[in-house]
């Protein structure tokens, strides 16, 4: 059995964050810890800390823009052969899915982090995106087996 | 997010990075990373060997200075990215504003096209 099999399938990890950009390398050490059993390959942990790391930065800078500051909530779990990261907030509706991919000169001209999205969809395998009694619900799934061929 | 800023000659400057260009790294360096690469005149070579994540604002930062160094008519040269760190400056068409060079000499050969 691979160490990753080898993590129960009910464990997973809670984590409440403030919508602060300091609590994104909080939420970074708390995953790496959590997945340190799993042993995963260096790159799938690439992986998962720039899903984690754009998500994060995305929901911190824009979603609570002239709204109250509210707590986002992240978990992980690893489920079969994917990690997968879920991402809760109360903020204005984004839908990442649906949002367009950026022109290089639109991203090259953005001034906060205009690549964000398009990283992440390189990077993840799956995401799926619901907005539920006004919160953005996003699960985004990051699997083990395509790391070698990616 | 480490950097260390060394003068190659007097009208090179190499910039060392060392660490993480996440939110964080960037915000620790940031201002010292525009300030290397603008001050004095001097083109600048960045040496992205020991960087072990980049994420989009790190990206931002290099484009920042590589704006601000194209209006005072110098040139910023990336080298010697880590193969993940790659793939992203790959993805991002990085290489499209800045240039990227597998090794320090091969930056400088850039530098003086």
């Amino acid at each position: 059995m691979s160490p990753v099999e080898s993590l129960s399938l009910d464990t997973e990890f809670n984590l409440a964050l403030q919508c602060e950009p300091r609590e994104i390398e909080r939420a970074r050490l708390a995953l790496l810890n959590f997945l340190a059993p799993a042993q995963l390959p260096d790159r799938t942990i690439y992986r998962v800390e720039l899903v984690a790391e754009e998500i994060l930065s995305n929901i911190i800078g824009y979603a609570f823009t002239g709204l109250p500051p509210a707590t986002i909530a992240l978990s992980a779990a690893v489920v079969a052969r994917d990690v997968v990261l879920t991402f809760e907030d109360n903020g204005r509706p984004f839908d990442p899915v649906a949002a367009p991919e950026p022109t290089r000169a639109e991203a090259h001209a953005s001034k906060v982090g205009g690549w964000g999205i398009s990283l992440v969809r390189r990077f993840a395998d799956r995401m799926y995106y619901e907005r539920r009694d006004g919160r953005n619900l996003l699960e985004i799934r990051i699997a083990l087996d395509t790391d070698a061929t990616r | 997010m480490e950097i260390l800023v060394t003068d190659v000659s007097d009208r090179v400057t190499k910039v060392t990075l060392e660490g993480r260009l996440d939110t964080s790294g960037v915000d620790r360096v940031e201002t010292k990373f525009l300030a290397a690469c603008t001050t004095g005149g001097s083109h600048a070579l960045v040496d992205l060997s020991k960087v072990t994540f980049i994420a989009s604002m790190g990206i931002r930062m290099l484009i920042s200075a590589s704006r601000a160094m194209t209006l005072r008519k110098t040139k910023l040269v990336l080298f010697s990215p880590q193969p993940t760190v790659s793939d992203v400056l790959n993805h991002t068409a990085l290489g499209d504003v800045i240039p990227i060079a597998a090794d320090e000499k091969s930056a400088i050969a850039l530098i003086e096209v």
